[in-house]
């Protein structure tokens, strides 16, 4: 399970794209988009800018951790 | 030359599908005594593994699928260290107590395990002086 949130659903869906329209401009497979969207795999640093640079958007607008670990990044600061 | 264009989810499906096959060909003929017909068979379904690949403008493999293959690769290390961790001493010690005798196909076992292994700690070293 993956310890990022994310809200790439919502923004695929704002743009009218399909699962396979996005893998496809993103060079991935669709399974890899269906998966991040359901929370079940952590994308790798590449393909999270990848993902930022194609809807123009910061990192934080698309990827959210949660809340476990929000609390250990605030234990760090 | 003509391409037939399949989707991705279709490579894979035919590339996991030619892998299947040529692995179940190559041990069946070689368990019937046809070796030469299953390596020819083998042989045939690895090219079409790659020719697969070639059928599809998108990828059909990616960063996800080299994940889940490292995490396998993993799992099937600490399987296979666990196992032998009890198994292979186990069998020493009946073999000292002249309760067990090392056959070829054990012993055969034993020395993949132990080379397997080796194999990994070189990696191990070589990978860690590179980071």
């Amino acid at each position: 399970m993956s310890t990022v949130e994310n809200s790439l659903k919502e923004l695929r869906e704002q743009h009218s794209l399909t699962q396979r329209a996005l893998a496809d401009q993103l060079e991935v497979t669709r399974q890899t988009i269906n998966a991040i969207e359901r929370n079940r795999y952590d994308p790798s640093a590449e393909l999270i800018f990848k993902l930022a640079h194609f809807f123009e958007c910061p990192v934080e607008d698309i990827f959210h951790p949660d809340t476990g670990l929000e609390t250990s990044i605030s234990e760090v600061e | 030359m003509t391409h037939l264009l399949l989707s991705p989810t279709g490579v894979r499906r035919l590339f996991g599908l030619a892998v299947v096959l040529g692995g179940l060909a190559l041990a069946g003929f070689t368990v019937v005594g046809r070796p030469l017909v299953g390596v020819s068979a083998y042989g045939l379904a690895m090219i079409a593994t790659a020719v697969s690949l070639l059928q599809t403008d998108s990828p059909a493999f990616d960063e996800r699928d080299e994940t889940i293959s490292k995490e396998a690769a993993s799992r099937t290390l600490t399987v296979f260290g666990l196992a032998s961790a009890v198994v292979f001493p186990t069998l020493t010690v009946a073999w000292g107590l002249d309760l067990f005798e090392w056959q070829p196909w054990s012993s055969a076992i034993a020395l993949f395990v132990a080379v397997l292994f080796l194999t990994y700690g070189a990696f191990v070293v070589v990978i860690g002086h590179r980071r």
